[in-house]
């Protein structure tokens, strides 16, 4: 896996190249960016990168330095992944350690820490000073998806790299691929899955897709005539535990489409474009507002169920609210 | 040789090559010069403002082999030490790594000993805010009075962390954000001496960018130099930084202004095909509504936008579209949308919702337009009551006061806000017949409680028995209060003056005695139903046979007798 093995950030990629073939890899990167955009895959490259034997600006895979970075028993590159739900002092701590030797056998010592936003504020605090003047050959590479719950001061002493969401075309090709899915469903997987491969390989597996279309169908056939089924509904999004986050996440983007169709948005930008002739008729029977409402209502639900409310009232509202 | 950013490599050396910070410069000098160098300094500010490199240039200010002096030579082999940070007097403590109070303890141990090389041994605790509560505490009799040859210098961004007890046995000292154009300046040397090319455009949208720190500021032109190499176009910072067009945020506020949502989400799918980060997109939004408040509110907005002013005067013409009210209410949508926009795994849909929301908003209307136009509407409908009155109850003299035309050509202009005016003269048109008598005794009395309130209440509960040309036949209970206030000169005066003015004509009153019994006389049947009803209820009650029988078992009497509401 080499620098042209991450796809969709060419410009980033180039960024990072002309650093290394410079000689101007500074000691701190911050790569910022949506979840599945290939930003630890840049890194490990990154780190393949400066120790390889082969290639002077990237990474062959074949060198021993590569084969153990890729295994993750290189010595010198360090993956500080949080333990339980945040990176403990502690682990600073042993970085910091294990950073005051040389490099044992590669040329730079590598440290990668994904999800940085994980790090406690006592950790992330002790890392200040490693941060800023760490010992010589050493690459601190900081991952995370929002750097506003990072300290600024840590914000400050990296040089921050922006990665960009994946293009629907890439996703879909991706998906075609690799998954080996047709034409019509990685499209369809590429325009929900929102630039992240990530989702978009889950997508691609499971059941992920019925789901949704079952939750389309449900959510229009709610009435308030029927608190029933509005409570049966609930009830059952409630026990899809995993799912559930993505299940608001669908409910958005309907609304939102049917909202987009209103305002008269080509169709191409359409989410849920399979289900153009339903959104054509919904679109007449809300009003913006009344679709504005719902969407602010799905979102209030969604933040409430972030601050772990009650899972099976919050939907029981939220559908309530949502039929009316 | 492992490369060195340029914030470190650029770290300031001596007093003089620190920026923007000369009110501590030149307070540290001078303390140095007149000998009342204090034990103990707290320096606290921003990130990237040299709170670190100033700890650093004091140190050396103290142990330089000239020193104590306000002009280190940086050449000495203390001065070399300090800079290398290999000096056994001066020692940097992480203060966020070290942070119990084991840690100050062994510090302690070892502020006793005297300096081994300088004559001070200076302690600069960095990131202090995090050491421990008992840490602390641990610190502050020595740092009330510690051994001649000491000083302490601690360094945060968070000076509200640190306990007050060691905040005043500090001599504290803020350091502000760098201004845009010491950064510039400072920027300008930095590239003269690597050597590198790059338009003075440039330099200032990196200086903008880094919003007061320098270390950030070097760190972009450090990514821009390994970027570009060593000559630099403006588009390629651009492409660097990710940073939006700012015509995109002018186009924006514009098609929001316009009310034009689908404008909007073309925006935002180029934004997000481009590839920019959507929660910046949304700063800069932010930022460009402020400036309209700005452009709309200060005299000088040059002073307080950090743009060109050629941009500015575009802000102002947008400015001059829409009132400050509307910007400041949209601005207000914007801004309460943030927590979901940073939080939202997916910040472009709502992202387009919130500016579809914007563009969706009707304007409101300043408090000033909301009371002229209730005070228009207010007038209107005083003449409209008047002209309303006339036409209401003259009906039988002049009914062309009540032509359909005239009426609505009055009532199209109040609108729906008068339901009930619409069907009232109509009713009275039609004269005090039958059903409507009802309706009309209502809006006698409606009327009267306007000028006597107290008869208003009189005839309410009295019962109307008949409404004729020129008679009102009332009744009242037998011995009432009522019946000997109704009889009352001055109010029977007054009554009759009312019913004058409603009528337009005499109406003589004539008020009777009416028995319970006899409530089924009154015309309005509804409010002798009620007591009616109960005086049967209570009769049946009484001849019920248990109730009897209790009477005669228990010895008692009847006192009351309620009905059971329903």
């Amino acid at each position: 896996m080499s620098f042209k093995d991450v796809l969709g950030q060419d410009r980033q990629i180039e960024i990072i190249k002309k650093a290394i073939e410079n000689n101007r890899v500074p000691h701190a990167y911050l790569f910022l960016g949506e979840e599945g955009v290939g930003k630890k895959r840049t890194a490990l490259t990154l780190a393949k990168a400066l120790n390889c034997c082969a290639e002077p600006a990237d990474s062959c895979d074949e060198c021993g330095p590569c084969r153990k970075i890729i295994n993750g028993n290189h010595p010198d590159v360090t993956v500080v992944e949080p333990e339980g739900n945040s990176i403990k002092i502690n682990q600073i701590r042993g970085l910091q350690r294990s950073l005051q030797y040389k490099p044992y056998e590669g040329k730079k010592k590598v440290c990668i820490i994904p999800n940085a936003e994980k790090m406690n504020p006592a950790s992330a605090n002790s890392i200040l000073k490693t941060l800023e003047e760490p010992p010589p050959e050493t690459v601190l590479i900081l991952i995370t998806t929002s750097s506003h719950l990072l300290l600024s001061t840590i914000n400050s002493r990296c040089q921050k790299l922006k990665f960009q969401p994946l293009t629907n075309d890439l996703i879909s090709k991706i998906i075609k691929e690799k998954v080996g899915k047709d034409e019509e469903t990685s499209l369809k997987i590429a325009s929900l899955a929102g630039g992240n491969l990530n989702r978009a390989y889950e997508l691609s597996e499971g059941t992920t897709l019925e789901y949704r279309n079952r939750l389309i169908e449900k959510i229009n056939a709610l009435s308030p005539n029927n608190i029933n089924e509005t409570f049966e509904f609930a009830e059952e999004m409630s026990k899809e535990k995993e799912e559930l986050v993505g299940a608001l996440q669908f409910l958005k983007a309907w609304f939102r489409d049917i909202l987009i169709f209103k305002e008269g948005c080509p169709l191409d930008r359409l989410i849920n474009a399979d289900f153009l002739e339903e959104i054509k008729r919904l679109s007449g029977r809300f009003t913006t507002t009344d679709l504005l409402r719902k969407l602010r209502i799905i979102n209030d639900a969604e933040l409430a169920l972030l601050r772990n409310s009650n899972k099976r009232l919050t939907l029981e509202v939220m559908l309530g609210k949502l039929c009316q | 040789m492992s490369y060195l950013v340029l914030a470190r490599k650029w770290r300031p050396q001596l007093f003089e090559e620190v920026v923007g910070q000369r009110h501590v410069t030149k307070t540290l000098q001078n303390a140095i010069v007149g000998n009342r160098v204090p034990h103990a300094l707290l320096f606290t500010g921003a990130k990237g403002v040299g709170k670190t490199s100033v700890a650093r240039i004091m140190a050396k200010a103290l142990n330089c082999q000239d020193g104590p002096t306000p002009l280190p030579c940086n050449q000495c082999q203390f001065c070399k030490d300090i800079s290398a940070g290999v000096s056994i007097d001066v020692l940097e403590i992480d203060g966020a790594s070290n942070t119990g109070v084991d840690d100050v303890r062994e510090l302690r141990e070892n502020v006793r000993y005297l300096p081994s090389k300088g004559s001070y041994k200076v302690y600069i605790i960095d990131e202090v805010h995090m050491l421990s509560n008992s840490a602390f505490n641990a610190l502050l009799k020595t740092l009330e009075e510690p051994p001649e040859h000491v000083v302490f210098i601690f360094a945060t961004t968070e000076p509200h962390k640190i306990p007050p007890t060691i905040l005043s046995r500090c001599q504290r000292y803020d350091f502000k954000r760098i201004p845009t154009r010491d950064i510039l300046a400072h920027l300008k040397l930095i590239v003269s001496d690597e050597k590198v090319q790059i338009s003075d455009e440039s330099l200032a949208l990196i200086a903008r960018e880094a919003e007061g720190s320098m270390r950030d500021a070097q760190s972009i032109l450090d990514q821009a130099i390994s970027f570009a190499g060593k000559d630099i176009g403006y588009d390629e910072i651009v492409e660097i930084l990710g940073i939006i067009d700012r015509k995109l945020f002018y186009e924006t506020s514009l098609s929001i202004i316009e009310r034009k949502p689908q404008r909007c989400l073309d925006i935002i799918e180029d934004v997000y095909n481009y590839g920019y980060d959507i929660k910046e997109f949304y700063k800069g939004l932010l930022e460009q509504f402020r400036n309209l408040v700005v452009v709309k509110v200060a005299e000088a907005p040059s002073m307080l936008i950090d743009l060109p002013d050629s941009e500015i005067e575009d802000i102002t013409t947008q400015g001059a579209l829409v009132g400050i009210d509307e910007i400041q209410q949209l601005f207000s949508i914007l801004a309460n949308s943030e927590e979901d926009i940073i939080r939202s795994s997916n910040p472009r849909l709502v992202m387009e919702m919130t500016l579809v929301r914007m563009a969706h908003t009707r304007p409101l209307l300043s408090i000033d337009d909301i009371l002229c136009k209730v005070d228009n509407l207010e007038k209107k409908l005083l003449n409209l009551n008047n002209e309303g009155n006339a036409a209401a109850y003259m009906p039988l003299e002049k009914p062309q006061f009540s032509s359909p035309s005239s009426q609505t050509a009055a009532i199209s202009e109040i609108e729906h806000l008068e339901d009930t005016d619409d069907t009232q003269p109509s009713e009275a048109e039609s004269g005090i017949k039958g059903g409507d008598t009802k309706e009309t005794w209502l809006n006698l009395i409606g009327f009267v409680r306007k000028k006597r309130p107290l008869l208003a209440s009189i005839l309410e509960l009295g019962h109307l028995i008949n409404m004729d040309d020129g008679k009102i036949d009332i009744g009242l209970k037998k011995n009432s209060v009522l019946m000997d206030s109704i009889n009352e000169p001055q109010n029977k005066k007054d009554l009759a003056d009312i019913f004058m003015e409603f009528f337009q004509r005499e109406m003589a009153l004539n008020i009777s005695v009416i028995v319970p019994d006899s409530d089924s006389a009154s015309i309005l049947k509804k409010n002798g139903k009620g007591s009616d009803g109960v005086r049967k209820l209570g009769e049946e009650a009484l001849n019920n046979p248990i109730v009897q029988d209790a009477i005669n078992i228990f010895g008692g009497k009847i006192i009351e007798i309620k009905t059971k509401q329903v």
